[in-house]
């Protein structure tokens, strides 16, 4: 009994330590910004604002937040089982540039089955993606972070001539597909917003990565895996195919964020549209130790945070790059909160 | 005569376990000095000492006479003290020159690194070595021995007199042997001292002015090499007390479960396991031993399949099982105990509940499809905790906060209890305390009288005259001998051990 009390404070301490670091962080901001000349009850009320003032922005925010949490999800499930996944842009790319095809060229469908093919069809179009690395570095033993890397490029070009040449929207001056059928199309669910019914397809998604994650022989392996190879292979743990496995679900979850952004938010899928975003996801996955739970924490508020530059540029004249600013001093506060901790404990002690 | 390093009463204890028990070490300047006992005689840790990586519990070191305190290699060096490592220390992508200089550079023009006077000094090295190598590629282009040899020659660079090397013979071909061999004697008749730790006899033989014995952490003899003989050297290596008895039912040989048909491993030129043949019946403990590092490890490592047969056959139950992978033949009835339960056998940063079910999650008990059956395999694992007697406060804490012995026990609770007709036992009883070690013993004579067939491999002698009912010895790769405990004595073991005699099988 004593014992589980004690586990229970352990895991309290972890989470406050957490949530007390990234508070932290934003009394950094607010001190940054402060110095700068915006007085915090201004700040606080224009980046509130901008999240929270109407429907409308709150739908963008939940919106840009689902893409965070997929992505995330997309590098956490292959660093899991030990194996790094820096390729989420390439995937998100592929995945959208997939699932477009299905959008615009199949015809005829009911919108569910539509639908349905769409995202089947970006999720194995981002799997795809990985496995390219994922087979180098089973077969060949090329490292896997610079070969990732790389197909984010390869996505970049290949997207980029197939939608600057044979798929270009006819007429259109910009590198995109033209738009999808109707019957592709995710609900709109607030109006004017980015949000789509494409959000309870990815808290379905969630739900299931979660029951992978803890429920299952795969996330059980996974875990074993990551944290000591040895002893899996020696248990009896198909380490090789394993790995594979987790990469072809992390391809799979990046090419279903790129699946949304084109059915839900676009309707069309544009060159680079997911903006680098898959090295916040690899970042997110670090800080949130690819716990989900911690990654829906963490990506909420980098949701948030990147909202609110609007508002702060608008009414205080903050840069935008502000955000990146603080989202950096997030992952380098939390990454190092042991230390900081520990060393705050050691003064207050002193005392 | 003078002695370059002379310890008094040097005593290191480690948590409960004694490594060094005041030992008095004497090297004699200008000689080679041998230092030989089986694994875990506590020669390495005397060894760090010397070099500063370990500090003694109690003890004085002199070296040339004058007290010292070796506080770190730095200072250890600074008394003209080189360690060469049994693993290498070489930058593999740097060059000879970059690698002996690496931050001691000589500088020209305050900035830039001076390898020309580096490269001079580093051929005056290689020519006394007798070692012509190129200077301008990186040295992870050299093979195994040049490796070595540079290794050599760094401790050289650095202006070591007095050489320590740890098992330096491990990682080569008898040829080469006798070409390191040749380059030690070179280097004494410079003027150099050496302390070469090993356990072959035949090498300490062969090159050795004086060779000291250490057996569980005590020094029990230095003798000159030319009035010593092989035989006595082997008395004290595994000393005399008579063999302790464990008491167990008489042997009952079933049919033989494992069969192991002229079985060769090869691996990077080098012929790990040759040739070997045995087999183990249902109701029998075949305990297989030889000083570390002669083909046990890899023996067993192909047993289970972590390791690619290259020639012959394991028949398991009848069925060739060369071709299985790991979880096949763990399915079909294999479990082990492996040597490093930190390495191998367990997952530290994971909580007992994942260490304790890995190997029975892929078993029907405990899933549907692929979904894990949480409530089974957490009152199993409570199982598996109350009957081995396993102190964890939870199923959720780390395995890594468990104490060795309990560790053990959770490796061995977890192996058992797959019920299987065979196991295969590593080293139980390393680094764990008696009263464990007991436990463990009494536990693998109630599933040998239950009827499994089981090979333990250990390098206690004691533990495998007191358990076992055949007794296989391996040297160099080869299965040396077939005994039992009855027709043979700690000593003749020990001739076979260091590679002295064989038997016909």
């Amino acid at each position: 009994m004593k014992a589980t009390n004690k586990i229970r404070r352990t895991i309290f301490q972890q989470g406050l330590s957490f949530i007390s670091t990234i508070a932290l962080a934003l009394l950094l901001g607010f001190a940054m910004l402060w110095l700068n000349g915006s007085a915090p009850k201004d700040v606080l009320a224009a980046a509130g604002s901008s999240t929270f003032a109407s429907s409308f922005r709150f739908a963008n925010m939940v919106s840009r937040m689902i893409t965070i949490v997929l992505v995330s999800l997309a590098a956490a499930i292959p660093f899991k089982a030990g194996v790094w996944n820096i390729g989420g842009d390439g995937q998100l790319a592929m995945g959208g540039f997939f699932a477009a095809l299905v959008g615009v060229y199949v015809t005829g469908l009911p919108p569910v089955m539509h639908i349905g093919l769409a995202v089947i069809a970006g999720m194995i179009g981002g799997a795809l993606w990985a496995t390219i690395p994922a087979y180098v570095r089973l077969k060949f033993k090329a490292n896997e972070i610079v070969t990732t890397i790389m197909m984010n490029y390869l996505a970049a070009l290949v997207t980029g001539y197939l939608v600057n040449y044979p798929f270009r929207a006819p007429g259109s001056a910009n590198a995109e597909t033209s738009l999808v059928q109707e019957s592709a199309v995710l609900t709109q669910m607030v109006p004017l917003s980015n949000l789509s019914t494409g959000l309870y397809i990815v808290i379905v998604m969630f739900i299931l990565i979660c029951f992978l994650d803890w429920k299952t022989s795969w996330g059980y392996e996974w875990r074993v895996l990551g944290s000591n190879d040895e002893f899996a292979r020696y248990g009896g743990v198909k380490d090789n195919r394993m790995r594979f496995l987790s990469m072809l679900i992390g391809g799979a979850l990046a090419g279903l964020a790129g699946t949304i952004l084109v059915l839900g938010s676009y309707h069309k899928f544009i060159l680079n549209m997911g903006g680098g975003i898959g090295f916040t996801g690899v970042l997110i996955a670090i800080i949130a130790a690819n716990s989900p739970i911690l990654i829906l924490i963490v990506s909420a508020i980098f949701a948030i945070l990147s909202n609110s530059t609007v508002g702060l540029e608008a009414r205080l004249g903050v840069a935008t790059e502000f955000s990146s600013i603080l989202q950096s001093v997030i992952i380098l506060l939390v990454i190092t909160r042991s230390n900081i901790w520990a060393g705050i404990t050691k003064l207050l002690k002193r005392r | 005569m003078t002695y370059a390093i002379e310890t008094h009463q040097i005593t290191k204890v480690f948590g409960d376990t004694v490594a060094n028990d005041r030992v008095d070490l004497q090297v004699i300047e200008g000689h080679i000095h041998a230092v030989l006992g089986e694994n875990g005689a506590g020669k390495t840790t005397l060894m760090k000492i010397l070099f500063g990586e370990e500090q003694p519990t109690s003890g004085k070191i002199e070296v040339r006479g004058n007290p010292v305190k070796i506080g770190s290699p730095a200072e250890a060096l600074r008394l003209s003290i080189g360690f060469i490592h049994q693993n290498f220390t070489l930058v593999n992508e740097f060059t000879i020159g970059q690698n002996f200089s690496l931050g001691i550079e000589p500088r020209k023009n305050l900035i830039f690194a001076d390898y020309g006077t580096v490269n001079k000094k580093v051929q005056e090295i290689l020519t006394l070595l007798d070692m012509p190598l190129r200077l301008d590629v990186p040295v992870g282009s050299f093979s195994v021995e040049e490796r070595q040899i540079v290794e050599i020659g760094k401790a050289l660079y650095r202006g070591a007199q007095i050489l320590i090397l740890d098992e330096p013979t491990s990682v080569l071909t008898p040829q080469k042997i006798e070409k390191l061999l040749d380059i030690l004697r070179k280097l004494r008749n410079e003027g150099k001292t050496i302390i070469m730790i090993t356990h072959k006899l035949e090498e300490a033989f062969s090159i050795a002015d004086e060779i000291s014995v250490l057996r569980k952490g005590s020094l029990v003899a230095t003798l000159p090499r030319s009035s010593v003989t092989k035989d006595q050297l082997i008395r004290l290596m595994v000393g005399d007390e008579p063999l302790s008895v464990v008491e167990k039912a008489p042997h009952q040989f079933g049919e033989a479960l494992l069969e192991v048909k002229d079985l060769s491993v090869h691996s990077g030129g080098r012929d790990l396991v040759k040739h070997v043949s045995f087999e183990v019946h249902r109701g029998e403990i075949f305990g297989l031993t030889g000083v570390g590092g002669n083909g046990q490890g890899e023996l067993i490592e192909t047993l289970v399949g972590m390791r690619q047969t290259s020639e012959g056959d394991i028949f398991f139950d009848g069925k060739n099982v060369v071709k299985w992978d790991i979880r096949k033949r763990r399915v079909n009835g294999m479990a082990y105990v492996p040597e490093n339960r930190v390495v191998r056998g367990t997952a530290v940063s994971l909580s007992v509940l994942d260490n304790l079910i890995m190997g029975h999650h892929y078993l029907p008990d405990f899933h549907q499809g692929f979904v894990l059956k949480q409530k089974k395999m957490e009152s199993f694992a409570q199982e598996i905790i109350k009957q081995y007697e396993v102190v964890a406060s939870s199923l959720e804490i780390n395995a890594g906060s468990l104490s060795g012995g309990n560790l053990q026990k959770l490796v061995i609770g977890r192996e058992f209890s797959m019920n299987t007709p065979f196991l295969i036992v590593a080293y139980p009883s390393q680094g764990i305390d008696i009263r464990t070690t007991k436990y463990v013993q009494s536990e693998l004579i109630r599933r040998r009288d239950s009827g499994c067939a089981i090979l333990l491999v250990s390098g206690d002698l004691d533990e495998i005259f007191s358990l076992s009912d055949r007794i296989g010895v391996m040297y160099s790769g080869e299965l040396v001998a077939i005994t039992t405990p009855e027709s043979t004595n700690r000593f003749e073991l020990g001739q076979y051990m260091v590679g002295s005699r064989r038997n016909g099988k």
